[in-house]
């Protein structure tokens, strides 16, 4: 127990972030989650209260982060990290992935931790290439309605790369594409859940323009296999984590509703503000550097997801208000 | 809103002293390492208070723990300790696991926010008292030789306390010395939650009625008492928890400086087989119950004076055996239907 590392996880209550603590309670760490629960929420870790080795703070990184004794990495996961959530608080998404970054480097450093942190696909924005490759700089709009996420995360890539270059700051940066499974949350406005929300509700399957837009969904377990790598590797660029196998979004529906062998039609609604038209990472790095790919088939991870998503309770099934947060 | 941190906030007299600090217009932040305790209490005092209120899980007997804790929460108000070890039992073949717990908790967190101007409260015991010499029993009795680690560990945090504040702290100390705390919230959603065989006379009574205990067994009837059953003084939970309030708004008054100590009990002794009498009037209920040997440990008769609480902290209890009784069957009529887990 004496040697046991330690981990710093933010967002611990999260969906990545509940699932990263699972992993690291799995390798015997001690972890030290971290979430003010604007978008999380504590069910999912409540499994690990009982453990002796699961410390949870409900606290905002936005603000100063002091953790006395011995550290060995930070993970921060902490963010809204779903469109209708950081339209509803912007302000909240730039800190977090500004001044939180800020703090929890200031705290890598003081501890000689290792840093890694959460980017995303976002950093591309609307790509004009296909796939993104690591070396592709992006098209974002800075001002628009997803700026606030993109730009953040933007910002947060360019501070931990100067810690990293100007300090010698050991860190990792993990650009994560769409990932589902369990814990997302039913109603965070995303595709899947929507579909499989929708699906479970009988209604039909609404999708944003004629659902030509392209994703590709990476299953959680393979993600935090990846993001497990990176950490251990020796590689400070950033590094694509997502699964390659791209779908047209009318595509999706119709898997999902021969998944949940239901008929019903889908509908078709105007396209949002700079919604990406396509998105599928480039994993050569992650094959190259870290040995790793998705291992989880689509229909493997859409069937575990689905198989959580209808053991909620029925009126969390029912509940379509967007505006809720697990508050 | 004043912040005040609750440990043990989680557990049976914690998560209702929550309750009433919400009703009194504080903000309680939730300490628990749940290892007496269950996460979905979180969830049910959502329901009653209408918010999820703020909780760190971590434990206190960790120093760095409490670091961290202090520097995330550094402008608390008020710090109630409910947190602690409880079985009189197991402290016996276990003490330094108990004095380690409930010491170095204590300890941390007075260390972590030393220095500030806090009201603090401690969760002290009748314990302290062991077998009166006179009854009702005052907070001047003397305090007897501790029966159980359990105990010394309330007489000795008691000491510690009273020597802190007398080298010239920051802090304001009060001890509630409680007497037997029983019942639940009216609205069942929280209340006692025993894990294994309960220890306590009540909540065995209502696993009895509702069918998980086959038979109740009362520890003598050859006392020196009305019916030669076991005095005690039963005070309701809600009641109890409101003393904390009180205690915090006592504290809160310019002229309180330094450490106090108040009993907090109803005044009325009540037997073992009054309160199973009590308990099937007031339910409808009847008990299988046997009279067995004396139980090693018991004292035979407590009650408390409560003169001073009803002066001094302005506090008095409301609720009667009946409302007890009622509020534990209700309680356990609920987590029967709804386990938590």
């Amino acid at each position: 127990m004496a040697n046991r590392k330690t981990v710093l996880i933010t967002g611990a209550a999260g969906f990545l972030g509940s699932h990263l603590c699972d992993r690291f309670i799995k390798e015997d760490y001690r972890v030290i989650g971290m979430d003010n629960l604007i978008t999380g929420d504590l069910r999912n870790i409540e499994h690990l209260f009982k453990l002796e080795n699961f410390e949870f703070y409900n606290h905002d990184v936005s603000k100063f982060v002091y953790v006395p004794g011995e550290l060995d990495y930070i993970l921060h996961f902490a963010s809204p990290a779903s469109p209708i959530d950081y339209l509803k608080i912007p302000i909240q998404t730039l800190k977090v992935g500004s001044l939180g970054t800020h703090n929890l480097l200031g705290l890598a450093r003081a501890k000689k931790a290792r840093m890694l942190i959460a980017s995303t696909s976002e950093v591309y924005g609307d790509p004009n290439i296909n796939p993104q490759p690591e070396e592709y700089w992006g098209n974002v709009n800075p001002v628009g309605p997803r700026g606030v996420y993109d730009e953040a995360k933007r910002f947060q890539e360019a501070i931990t790369m100067a810690y990293h270059t100007f300090h010698g700051l050991e860190t990792r940066i993990v650009r994560i594409f769409n990932t589902y499974g369990p814990r997302m949350r039913l109603n965070d406005g995303r595709v899947l859940p929507a579909f499989i929300g929708q699906a479970l509700r009988g209604e039909p399957l609404t999708m944003f323009g004629d659902g030509s837009q392209t994703r590709s969904f990476c299953y959680v377990d393979d993600l935090v296999e990846g993001i497990y790598r990176l950490l251990h590797s020796d590689y400070a660029q950033p590094v694509n984590i997502g699964n390659p196998d791209e779908i047209t979004i009318r595509q999706f529906g119709e898997e999902i509703i021969k998944l949940t062998g239901t008929d019903q039609q889908m509908i078709s609604l105007p396209l949002p503000t700079d919604d990406p038209k396509q998105r599928r990472p480039d994993i050569t790095k992650a094959r190259a550097i870290l040995g790793w790919e998705p291992k989880v088939s689509r229909s493997e991870g859409l069937k575990i997801t689905y198989d959580y998503f209808k053991s909620l309770p029925e009126k969390e099934i029912q509940h379509k208000d967007f505006t809720y947060y697990n508050k | 809103m004043a912040k005040i941190l609750v440990t043990g906030g989680m557990g049976f007299i914690g998560s209702h002293t929550v309750v009433e600090l919400v009703n009194a217009g504080y903000e309680p932040i939730i300490i628990d390492n749940l290892s007496n305790s269950d996460i979905k209490i979180l969830d049910q005092l959502t329901k009653i208070i209408g918010y999820k209120p703020k909780f760190h899980k971590l434990d206190l007997a960790d120093e760095g723990a409490v670091k961290k804790l202090a520097e995330m929460e550094p402008d608390v108000e008020g710090i109630i300790h409910f947190a602690a070890y409880k079985a009189v039992g197991e402290s016996v073949h276990q003490p330094l696991k108990y004095y380690r717990n409930n010491f170095f908790s204590m300890l941390n967190l007075l260390d972590a926010y030393y220095g500030k101007a806090l009201n603090f409260v401690f969760s002290s015991s009748c314990t302290v008292y062991g077998q009166p010499d006179v009854l009702p029993v005052t907070e001047s009795a003397p305090v007897k030789e501790a029966q159980s680690p359990y105990g010394n560990t309330k007489q000795i945090a008691e000491e510690i306390l009273k020597d802190m504040v007398a080298s010239g702290t920051n802090y304001k100390v009060i001890s509630l010395r409680y007497f037997n705390p029983v019942g639940a919230h009216e609205t069942a959603l929280i209340g006692e939650l025993p894990i294994g065989v309960p220890q306590n006379l009540v909540p065995f009574i209502t696993q009895t009625a509702i069918g998980k205990r086959e038979k109740l067994t009362v520890f003598g009837d050859d006392y020196d008492t009305a019916d030669g059953s076991c005095v005690r003084d039963y005070i309701h939970v809600v009641d109890l928890a409101k003393a904390h309030v009180a205690a915090l708004k006592l504290m809160e008054r310019p002229d309180f400086t330094g450490y106090d100590v108040f009993n907090i009990g109803t005044g009325q002794g009540t037997t073992v087989l009054q309160i199973i009498h009590a308990f099937e009037n007031a339910t409808g209920e009847k008990l299988n119950y046997i009279i067995g040997p004396r139980r090693e440990g018991d004292v035979e008769k407590v009650w408390g004076d409560v003169t001073k609480s009803a002066h001094k902290l302005g506090w008095r209890a409301q609720l009667g055996i009946d409302e007890m009784m009622q509020s534990a069957w209700e309680w356990e009529k609920y987590i029967s239907e709804n386990p938590l887990s």
